[in-house]
């Protein structure tokens, strides 16, 4: 019996198909990089909280500080969030404060019976706590400390992006390695007046570039960011 | 002479050329050069883990997962949503992850320790000495540090049960009290308890005894200070304690004590042992241990003399003898144990005021009485021996008091007892059948922290609050009230003590209301907290002043109460019958039964803390050994009983007999087997065993021959040596520094890991040296004591002299040292060590205070996550602990029994080389340098290649061949299994927040606890960018080190104590010819021999 040969012409699709299984594996590589970049899996993450806080309103439009809230910002590692009795201030619901002058102040005038505002009034009323989702989450071997930055004149904007024109937070920065050490490595492009890092609109004043600008602040609070590993791995 | 060949398999550490011919080892297999004392170095790790048993291996099954998982990753790559859980209403003053210091205190051994608590966001991580009470000043011990785990263990009691018809149901507080209170009001009454030195307790004692005449309160534990208390109702008549002032001693002379070891003060006592010998200060104090085991004590002694334990007594009738009259010089033709007395009679006589003669607590009480009279003969007492009244003494022994307390529980003059604390049912002598005694009360209740043997003879057991959860009191060895004040609300809803006999006496609502309180803080009692109301009632005599309130504060704040130490009394010495001397301590043992010792075994003392995983697998300084307790006995007496290493053998007193694994410990007398307490419990927990669980038991229980009339020595056992095999884990061969090469080097130079030298030659090295001359070039001086290794090494010897201005301290004092950096061979670039940086760390270990007591082990595992591992582990070489002490035998040459060897020890964790060899090999960058100094370690990087643990010179790098983290630090892994989702989270309580955790298929190492750097320069930048003060940080191992000989710092800033201390003439590296610069310099140990003795002892091995 004869043998079955593939006839001659076949052979011009022996390249097309090897071909094909290198473009189709380096399609993969590329969907699988892509894919797994901060920059793609990070960036946007934006999680539904349980209350619908809007930063837009209270930072933006308000003028709230940020450290308002997030008050141990320029204390602790965590810039806080605050504790449910901060939200109570204004939103109590129907709890009384008392003034200095032994007045009582009403802690509920703002939307003191808005159905949104319930998980509040409920914490306070409980003493549990609210169940806020992390919108910034690096990895538990990142040792990132928020008053060694912000104390140093490194914004919030920096890292959060505008916040205060945001309806719900979302995280505008990969906060990836790379992305940090740009930074390190940089540093001239996110220092300014320690005193100015809530204001999120800043812009350096007109004589001057961001460059000059930072590199002159820099300079004056002697920023020498590290790019050890023990930095932010310990 | 031992024959060294130049096979590698036979390498050992016994080198050739050690001065004075002397061997250095740390096996009896590596004197012997078996072939087994070289598997570690030939296997760096090990052998490696097994493959999985079904047959489908773990790299085919990563082959074909490969693919899979590449895919399955780009859904499952974003974190789980986390959960931000913020207080409703945040407490005052609390900052989350900022961790806040509170002074809180817990006894041990019936002494209050004042310590410090490290809390993070409400959960104590950490706990260390108080650094403003004398007694610890900021140091601490091995059960300090591990009392974390306990506090945390899973094990622990969650509830209260009544026992009905076998089976234990849970009551609640209300139930508990209610059903014992009417009990406690009728007759037949009993209460149990430890010796303890809390004044609430001692007044509630009172209380309950004036409440019904008719009840019967016993103190009893296991390892007690009776021996000591009966001694000196001997010596003075009523009840006094010795309390010693180490720091101002000359002569100290230890009989069978361990004051560096296992002691109640053994953190006081070995601060002030390191203040006596400060060889650079010019003062140095002398040392004699005269003991039956092999201790703390005995191995930093300059003389140690071992005597069977019958044989101290007579032995210390003889000193007495010898210090009637002046005992003049020695006579050196004396054989060598009586002129090492002739010695100690003759430094003591000298040293008159400055001496201290000290007796363990196992001695008889006789031997205490005599050393009382000694110490006073000698007018130490008022000097160096300290004499405070104990006021609330027994009337009895604890072993007595239980004695009589079983006869009338068996008599059924008993219908109630109530034990409070401790575990009497496993402490108790096996002759009183206590357990039994036990079960015929009708009524009987357990406070306790476990269901422990006791707990479960007993029909009610009651829950019991951690110390570090409940308020409390007690007197320090110094005799000042320590307060005790909760870290954490009780775990499991447990109660005190002190809660308990408030409560059964009535008198809770009144600790509710215990007058006014400050409302500006928050030490509010409440129902579940009303400890804090019962102490303020006791010490409200004590913080009287113009304002009592802001006294107590303050008190609560320092841990202590200001002014309260105890003073010294000199009461008479009472007319003392004792026996007279004889030479019966001069009699060799050399054959017929040996007689056996129990001692407190330095893991887990009496057994109490069996259950922490910590302790067990802490390497006993002396034998090195684990999750075992062993009949040690040395290879004299183990050669005439037939006892082999790693066998069983079968030790029978009359009819009583227990089968102990053989362990073959050179430098105990000859005739003596030494034993530890506490091992065998069968209901301890999931780590040391739970008979109702299924988990075997840790180690062998001694008990059957531990009665009360052999207490603490049997004095004749029959032994009888088995062929089965045991296996012990034992860590002395693991992790060894090869010396292949190194002892071709040491031909040429001397190059010892562990250096000593002679107090005589260093203080002549200091008047050819004085301080501020040491950067003189000085070669011909410095050549005198080239023999006795007092030497500086610098790093810039191989430079030229351009170099050596940049460096100058580093002077040249030891010709030989030159040469140890091969200026050939060294390619360093010129002066890059002197290049400008922020800051360079760097360590220094003082090997002449160090003790070798392991505390900064147990510390550093407490600091960074460290995993237990279980003794299967440990047995391949795989523990986990970042420090390690290497212990040394020292021995003559040629000597292959180890007879009377002298111990030299070296605490060991990374160096932190300059030019380290790991970071050369890491194929992915998962250790690199800082440019402070430090050799970073990247957890998140690492892929496991083990290729840095192999090329570390110094072996201190560890490898996590399981995800040991996830179970097992309190649950080894026959019981890990049973480890629910919950107690998990327990753990997670413990773990300091500040240091990642490792995972399966990582490398850790040492890294000078950088968390705690990186936290100090944070808060100096937030604090004004201020500069980090001198020695404002502190690792985990120099913060507990009770000796304080670990020093961290900068040594760039010439402030820093580490700056002056690298510069000091005993300061050197190890490994110098590896020109691996490492930043650790050890402080070699200075040794103060008695001249006479100097030939025949521990001196002149080094």
């Amino acid at each position: 019996m004869q043998e079955f040969h593939f006839p001659n012409w076949v052979n011009k699709f022996t390249l097309v198909l090897l071909g094909s299984l290198l473009l189709f594996g380096g399609y993969m590589a590329t969907v699988l990089y892509a894919a797994t970049l901060p920059t793609t899996v990070n960036v946007g993450h934006r999680p539904i909280q349980p209350v619908p806080f809007s930063h837009k309103l209270h930072a933006g439009t308000l003028k709230l500080d940020c450290r308002y809230c997030h008050n141990t910002v320029e204390q602790a590692a965590h810039a806080a969030v605050p504790p449910t009795e901060t939200c109570g201030n204004c939103h109590g619901g129907n709890r009384v404060a008392t003034n200095p002058d032994g007045s009582p102040r009403d802690l509920g005038v703002i939307h003191g019976d808005s159905p949104l505002l319930e998980p509040i009034r409920a914490s306070l009323e409980s003493g549990k706590s609210v169940e806020w989702l992390r919108v910034h989450d690096v990895p538990d071997f990142v040792y990132f400390n928020h008053a060694a930055h912000v104390t140093r004149g490194v914004s919030c904007v920096s890292c959060h992006g505008r916040i205060d024109k945001m309806e719900v937070v979302q995280q505008v920065e990969p906060l990836a390695m790379s992305w940090c050490l740009e930074c390190h490595r940089n540093p001239e492009q996110h220092i300014r007046d320690p005193e100015l890092v809530t204001m999120l609109d800043f812009v350096p004043p007109e004589d001057q570039t961001w460059e000059e600008y930072g590199a002159e602040w820099a300079k004056k609070l002697e920023i020498n960011p590290k790019t050890n590993c023990s930095t932010c791995h310990r | 002479m031992i024959q060294r060949q130049t096979d590698k398999s036979t390498e050992t550490k016994s080198t050739s050329n050690q001065p004075s011919g002397k061997v250095y080892w740390q096996s009896l297999d590596q004197l012997l050069e078996n072939p087994e004392a070289n598997q570690v170095i030939d296997h760096d790790f090990g052998a490696a883990a097994p493959p999985a048993s079904d047959g489908f291996s773990r790299r085919r099954w990563l082959q074909v997962m490969g693919a899979s998982m590449a895919f399955g990753a780009v859904t499952g790559c974003r974190n789980p949503n986390e959960k931000i859980t913020p207080f409703a209403f945040r407490p005052q003053g609390r900052i989350p992850g900022i961790p806040d210091n509170y002074s809180t205190m817990m006894e041990f051994g019936g002494m209050a320790r004042s310590l410090v608590a490290v809390s993070y966001d409400g959960r104590p991580v950490k706990l260390d000495g108080n650094p403003d009470h004398p007694d610890t000043l900021g140091c601490s011990d091995t059960f300090t540090q591990a009392t974390m785990l306990t506090l945390y263990d899973p094990d622990r009691s969650r509830e209260s049960t009544c026992t009905e018809d076998g089976v234990a149901k849970t009551k609640t507080w209300e139930e508990c009290i209610n059903t014992l209170k009417p009990l406690l009001a009728e007759k037949g009454v009993a209460i149990l308890s430890e010796p303890s030195s809390s004044l609430s307790r001692q007044r509630l004692k009172k209380s309950i005894l004036k409440a019904n005449q008719d009840t019967r309160w016993f103190e009893f534990t296991s390892v007690s200070s009776d021996n000591a208390q009966e001694g000196s109702r001997l010596a003075f008549g009523s009840v006094h304690r010795p309390v010693y002032q180490l720091a101002d001693a000359k002569v100290i002379v230890c009989i069978d004590a361990d004051p560096l070891g296992v002691d109640p003060a053994g953190v006081r006592l070995s601060g002030d042992f390191a203040k006596s010998r400060d060889a650079d200060h010019g003062h140095m104090s002398r040392m004699y241990c005269v003991e039956s085991d092999f201790s703390t004590t005995g191995a930093s002694a300059d003389h140690r003399m071992a005597l069977r334990f019958g044989q101290i007594g007579p032995f210390l009738a003889a000193l007495e003898d010898a210090l009637k009259a002046d005992p003049g010089e020695v006579d050196s033709s004396l054989p060598k144990n009586e002129k090492t007395l002739a010695a100690m009679a003759s430094d003591l006589w000298k040293n008159k005021g400055a001496g201290v003669v000290m007796v363990g607590a196992a001695q008889p009480p006789e031997v205490h009485a005599r050393a009382f009279r000694i110490n006073s003969m000698l007018n130490n007492i008022g000097s160096t021996v300290h004499i405070h009244k104990v006021d609330d003494a027994a009337a009895k022994p604890g072993v007595e008091q239980l004695k009589e307390l079983t006869a009338a529980m068996k008599d059924g003059s008993v219908t109630t007892l109530l034990v409070l604390g401790g575990n009497p049912v496993f402490f108790a002598p096996s002759d009183l059948k206590f357990d039994e005694a036990v079960k015929q009360v009708s009524n009987t209740a357990h406070l306790s922290l476990y269901r422990n043997e006791t707990s479960r003879v007993c029909q009610w057991h009651l829950n019991a609050a951690h110390p570090l959860a409940t308020w409390g009191d007690a007197r320090s060895y110094d005799g000042s009230v320590c307060i005790a004040q909760p870290m954490i609300a009780p775990l499991f809803g447990g109660r005190s003590e002190i809660e308990v006999l408030a409560e059964l006496l009535g008198e809770k609502a009144k600790a509710l209301k215990p007058g006014e309180h400050d409302n500006e803080h928050d030490h509010e009692v409440d129902e579940s907290n009303f400890g804090l109301g019962i102490v303020k009632e006791t010490l409200a005599s004590m913080v009287g002043g113009s304002n009592p309130e802001a006294t107590w504060h303050e008190s609560v704040k320092n841990g202590f109460i200001a002014g309260t130490a105890g003073k010294p009394v000199s009461p008479a010495l009472a007319d003392m019958n004792l026996a007279a001397a004889s030479d019966e301590w001069k009699t060799e043992w050399t054959e017929g039964e040996p007689e056996l010792i129990f001692r407190p075994s330095k893991q887990i003392f009496d057994g109490r803390y069996a259950n922490n995983g910590w302790l067990q697998e802490l390497p006993e300084f002396i034998t090195k050994l684990t999750w075992d307790n062993a009949a040690l006995v040395n290879p004299y007496t183990a050669k005439k009983l037939g006892l082999t290493q790693g066998k069983m053998a079968n030790l029978k007193v009359d009819e009583n007999q227990i089968s102990l694994p053989v362990y073959v410990l050179p430098g105990l007398p000859n005739g003596t087997i030494c034993t530890w307490l506490g091992y065998g419990r069968t209901a301890a927990g999931r780590v040391a065993g739970d008979a109702d669980v299924m988990v075997d038991s840790v180690g062998t229980d001694i008990r059957p021959l531990r009665t009360s009339g052999n207490w603490w020595s049997v004095p004749t056992v029959v032994t009888d040596p088995t062929s089965t095999s045991y296996l012990l884990a034992t860590t002395q061969d693991h992790f060894q520094i090869d010396n292949l090469g190194r002892d071709e080097i040491n031909k040429r130079v001397p190059n010892h890991l562990v250096r000593s030298g002679t107090w005589t030659s260093f203080e002549e090295f200091q008047k050819a040296h004085p301080h501020d001359e040491h950067d003189e070039h000085d070669q011909d001086s410095a050549s005198q004591v080239a023999g006795e290794e007092k030497k500086e090494e610098g790093h810039d010897e191989n430079h030229d002299d351009a170099e050596k201005s940049h460096d100058s301290g580093h002077a040249h004092h030891w010709p030989e040292g030159h040469h140890l950096h091969f200026k050939n061979f060294d390619l360093t670039r010129a002066g890059w060590l002197d290049e400008p940086v922020a800051h360079k760390w760097g360590m220094s270990i003082d090997l002449n205070k160090c003790t070798g007591c392991n505390t900064c082990v147990i510390a550093c595992q407490a600091e960074n996550n460290i995993p237990v591992v279980g003794k299967e582990q440990v047995s391949k070489g795989r523990e986990m602990q970042w420090m390690r002490i290497d212990r040394y035998f020292i021995t003559e040459q040629g000597d292959r029994e180890g007879v009377d060897p002298a111990i030299a020890h070296q605490p060991l964790t990374c160096q932190q080389c300059e030019k380290a060899p790991c970071e050369t090999v890491c194929p992915v960058a998962a250790t690199v340098h800082s440019d402070e100094g430090l050799n970073d370690m990247v957890y998140n990087r690492c892929i496991g290649t083990r290729y840095c643990g192999n090329n570390c010179p110094f072996k201190v790098r560890r490898f996590n061949y399981f995800n040991y983290t996830d179970a097992q630090t309190f649950i080894k892994i026959p019981g890990a299994d049973r480890l629910k989702k919950a107690d998990l989270q327990l753990q997670g309580m413990m773990m300091n927040p500040e240091v990642t955790i490792r995972s399966r298929g990582v490398m850790e190492k040492c890294t000078y606890c950088v968390q705690r750097i990186q936290n100090a320069k944070i808060k100096a930048k937030t604090e004004g960018n201020r500069e980090i003060r001198p020695n404002e940080i502190k690792p985990a191992c120099q913060d507990a080190c009770p000796t304080q000989a670990i020093v961290f710092g900068d040594i760039q800033n010439e402030k820093s104590d580490v700056h002056k201390l690298h510069k000091n003439p005993r300061a050197y590296t190890l490994l110098e010819e590896l020109n691996i610069y490492p930043r650790t310099k050890y402080l070699a140990r200075v040794v103060n021999p008695h001249p006479a003795l100097v030939e025949a002892t521990v001196a002149a091995a080094h």
